[in-house]
């Protein structure tokens, strides 16, 4: 066995010991930690109705789901925008700009687009259907950006399990939609939507009454998104 | 919640976020990895063999975290340069001897490739007997045994080294 250097034997000796950590760290990651632990413990739950609150969400009409969402950002502000995101007709996505966060919007797959007729079409008769674009298997142009199979499908996943939290969030089951949250911080740790999902967790913490841990949570969000546009609104919900 | 997870979250946390460190995981990052190491200790608790020291087996669960760390920083083209950059723009004089000396060790690890870094920081800084070590690396004792005496040989040149760049720059 090579020995070491009675200097380096000593750096060792002293690296032995283990550094206390920071009160205020530990309590933002067992803040984490303990949402996605709670998040086990419910997961199944959370599967068994997600049937069932998919077709809740279904059934909410466009008027009922644009006046929770304007409501809510009256209150929440940026979060109000994401819960109106995604469900809504254009024109009142373009009143709202803050809507637009193009780059966790999932690509849109190739599907053939449909051209409507301006004159009744004859019963027998198909839509005309005009097939997207396909690049040739041998094109010249660069190649696309590394991606990972199966990130779009996840990232549908995941933003389905996020409306679901809204549409809890508007109807008052604040229980319900920090279930859903808690099970998605387990299913989707690093997922695209991370932000939005923490924002409202944050809101359905302090909807619940748990204003500490969401204190840690806004703590956690802020510590990991200090750009963020629903900041405000984060700090807005656990000073209020 | 189980008990058993929030002690032995309070007990370890430090040694966790340390072994993340050591194993080469950056600075900015050691939470969101430590998250990922407690989560798998949440559904792995069941399994821990009470009578075995802990330590160990929470070393295991950090190493894998910190290579699917490392797989997916590699995929997402990043680098711990920052983290170095930083690393370097402290000089010994600035620091307190005992910072230096830890900054120096940090810095000898990093030379160390996985392999002889693991069952170093395993066996030299956690003090695993390295029958328990190999257990824990998946590797055969031997082979535990010769990583050990190349990781030793490796971490003693890189040491003694950068101990004399810094005699010389007190000097001057």
């Amino acid at each position: 066995m090579s020995e070491l250097d009675p200097r380096v034997a000593a750096l060792l000796k002293a690296e032995r010991t283990v550094d206390p950590v920071a009160p205020a760290i530990a309590e933002r990651l067992w803040a984490r930690v303990s949402v996605a632990g709670a998040a086990a413990q419910v997961a199944s739950t959370a599967a068994a109705s997600q049937a069932g609150a998919s077709a809740a969400v279904a059934g909410i009409s466009v008027k009922a789901v644009l006046i929770a969402g304007l409501v809510a950002g009256s209150t929440i502000g940026g979060i109000g925008g994401y819960i109106v995101r995604g469900v809504v007709d254009p024109p009142v996505q373009k009143a709202l700009p803050v809507l637009a966060v193009p780059t966790r919007e999932p690509d849109p797959a190739p599907v053939p687009v449909e051209i409507p007729h301006e004159e009744p079409a004859l019963p027998q008769q198909p839509p005309r259907v005009v097939p997207a674009p396909v690049p040739p298997r041998h094109s010249a142009e660069p190649a696309q950006p590394l991606r990972v199979p199966g990130s779009d499908a996840q990232l549908a996943k995941e933003r389905a399990v996020v409306d679901r939290a809204r549409t809890a969030l508007q109807r008052g089951l604040n229980d319900e939609a920090l279930k859903t949250l808690e099970a998605a911080e387990l299913e989707f740790p690093h997922g695209a939507l991370t932000e939005e999902r923490t924002a409202l967790l944050v809101h359905a913490l302090v909807e619940s009454g748990q204003v500490p841990r969401a204190r840690a949570m806004a703590d956690t969000f802020i510590k990991r998104f200090p750009d963020s546009l629903m900041r405000p609104a984060v700090e807005s919900d656990v000073n209020r | 919640m189980p008990v058993a997870l929030e002690n032995l979250y309070r007990q370890e946390l430090g040694y966790v976020l340390q072994t993340l460190k050591r194993l080469g995981v950056p600075a900015a990052a050691t939470e969101d990895v430590a998250h990922d190491v407690f989560i798998t200790v949440k559904a792995r608790l069941p399994d821990y063999d009470e009578t075995r020291p802990v330590r160990p087996w929470l070393f295991g669960i950090a190493m894998r975290s910190a290579a699917n760390h490392r797989a997916k920083a590699h995929l997402r083209r990043e680098t711990n340069e920052e983290a170095d950059a930083v690393d370097q723009s402290h000089g010994p004089a600035e620091l307190s001897e005992a910072a230096s000396a830890r900054r120096l060790v940090a810095r000898a690890l990093k030379t160390l490739d996985d392999d002889k870094r693991n069952i170093f920081v395993l066996h030299e800084l956690d003090e695993v007997p390295v029958p328990e070590a190999a257990q824990v690396l998946g590797v055969p004792v031997d082979t535990a045994w010769s990583r050990l005496r190349a990781a030793r040989r490796e971490f003693n040149e890189v040491c003694l080294s950068l101990m004399s760049t810094t005699e010389e720059r007190r000097h001057v």
